[in-house]
């Protein structure tokens, strides 16, 4: 029987963005490339926003997203406001009005409100998809175009490149396979895997993984040993928790220091 | 607001998946009926986000394609429950009156632009009434002034130089938004598939799912 329920929350994706520490910083996206992989995963920062208390707007906005309980439109909106709140000049910040690099633009925004919720929703899946039960159920998944884009990257050819496999020509592998995180900007093995990508993946159940040839019908995928974000560290309005600060530190070397709470290069 | 499925599996396969005593097994069960219906909805909104773009043009904002990567599922004592967390589904699939809660007036886009923003997100923005009130929101007008130069030449010889200022390029006065009291939004039903269809896909994968393991238990056992 099926029937219309009320709705469930997704708990795996509120909780990885409840988990995340604020990293107020002033450091460019490439240098926050450099931080370890397992550390951006449990922060929440933007490129050269050193503001805690915007990068909580952000977050409490992200977390109604995630409820369906606000837009994107709305949301944005009160972000420009919370930038209005704390006199964000982008002339004053030394930056073009209206790039990427400006907190208050619109393409600004739309990337930062993407990539938020995308990776909540992205690792929520996974760690959801850890369930033995769950991997038994759909061990393999496939890497697909879920949002047209103007100038699409080649992303067959950076599958070939990563190593995977195509099954019918479609880019299939088991959960928990290293093609995962391989092709991933972010070295994390779940979506978004690059910036503003429309790529996501979707569940391949048991009998059509064992029909491709992607598992034997005896073989079990192994769950990930990863570690969740509900486990370690702490999450802290203020900013982040002095654990995950000193993590940050041994993670970049004597590049960086923290000054007032905020990640700046020396 | 959100929709959810619940998908209760209890009546035909689960004491099937119970004959096979094993948790993992069951549980494993119950995941394929919320795996194989939240693919076929994300399947769903992928090809609706690719065939119905927003009729204005303007920036894209993947309405549907979100709403497929927003779908998830938990599993139930009988089967599994389905949920769609992204807000404005439930109204297309329902339909239904739209009214703003303060009795303010809704802000309908009228042109590309608005596609997708917020009327307080525009600066220039003027109010535009009619004998019954407010009724859109379009762009201020203005006019560019261009400052001219001209010569003139003077008795006596020599030349006088006079600047001015002449009318420019005249910009503004497209509407923006459209302003109503509400909107009754007619229910569609093809935002989601049919749930028949749904519902067989669900038995369907789960019959799979269960001949596969008793496949894989003869195996073992012979």
């Amino acid at each position: 029987m099926i029937s219309f329920s009320s709705q469930i929350p997704f708990k795996e994706a509120l909780s990885s963005l409840r988990s995340k520490g604020l990293l107020p910083t002033s450091l460019s996206s490439a240098d926050m490339q450099k931080l370890d992989a397992e550390i951006r995963s449990r922060s929440l920062f933007s490129a050269r926003t050193t503001n805690a208390g915007y990068l909580q707007e952000v977050k409490d906005q992200v977390d109604d997203l995630l409820q369906g309980e606000t837009n994107e439109a709305t949301m944005r909106l009160k972000l420009k406001e919370s930038l209005r709140a704390i006199s964000y000049d982008p002339v004053q910040s030394g930056v073009e009005p209206g790039t990427l690099k400006d907190l208050s633009s619109d393409p600004r925004l739309n990337l930062i409100i993407q990539m938020q919720s995308d990776t909540a929703l992205g690792y929520g899946k996974f760690i959801r998809d850890q369930d033995p039960a769950a991997l038994l159920a759909a061990p393999a998944q496939e890497l697909f175009r879920a949002e047209a884009r103007k100038e699409p990257r080649n992303w067959p050819q950076r599958w070939m490149d990563a190593g995977g496999q195509f099954y019918d020509g479609r880019m299939i592998a088991p959960k928990n396979a290293e093609i995962w995180t391989e092709i991933s900007a972010f070295g994390q093995p779940y979506p978004p895997f690059d910036y503003g990508s429309g790529m996501w993946v979707r569940d391949i159940l048991r009998t059509e993984a064992i029909a491709l040839g992607i598992i034997a019908p005896d073989e079990m995928v192994e769950p990930s040993n990863i570690q969740t974000f509900n486990t370690g560290f702490q999450p802290s309005i203020a900013g982040l928790d002095p654990d995950l600060q000193q993590a940050v530190l041994a993670s970049m070397g004597d590049m960086v220091e923290f000054i007032g709470g905020v990640l700046h290069l020396k | 607001m959100s929709v959810a499925i619940n998908i209760n599996i209890r009546d035909r396969a689960t004491p099937v998946i119970n004959q096979l005593d094993s948790k993992l097994i069951d549980d494993a069960g119950k995941h394929t009926v919320g795996t194989s219906v939240m693919r076929q909805i994300l399947d769903h909104l992928t090809t609706l986000d690719s065939e119905r773009p927003n009729a204005l043009g303007g920036r894209r904002t993947h309405f549907y394609a979100q709403a497929g990567k927003s779908t998830h599922y938990e599993i139930t004592d009988t089967g599994a429950v389905v949920s769609i967390d992204h807000i404005g589904i439930a109204q297309r699939y329902f339909g239904g009156k739209i009214e703003r809660e303060d009795g303010g007036p809704l802000t309908i886009p009228a042109r590309a632009e608005a596609h997708g923003r917020r009327a307080r997100e525009f600066n220039n923005l003027v109010m535009l009434w009619g004998r019954n009130g407010p009724y859109a929101l379009a762009e201020r007008e203005s006019m560019d002034l261009r400052l001219r130069r001209s010569t003139k030449k003077i008795k006596g010889g020599g030349k006088a130089v006079y600047k001015y200022f002449a009318h420019g390029e005249e910009r503004g006065g497209g509407i923006f938004y459209w302003l109503v009291k509400s909107v009754t939004q007619q229910p569609d039903p093809t935002v989601l598939p049919e749930m028949s269809a749904m519902e067989e896909n669900a038995f369907s994968a789960v019959t799979n799912y269960i001949n596969n393991i008793l496949k894989l238990e003869s195996r073992i056992n012979s």
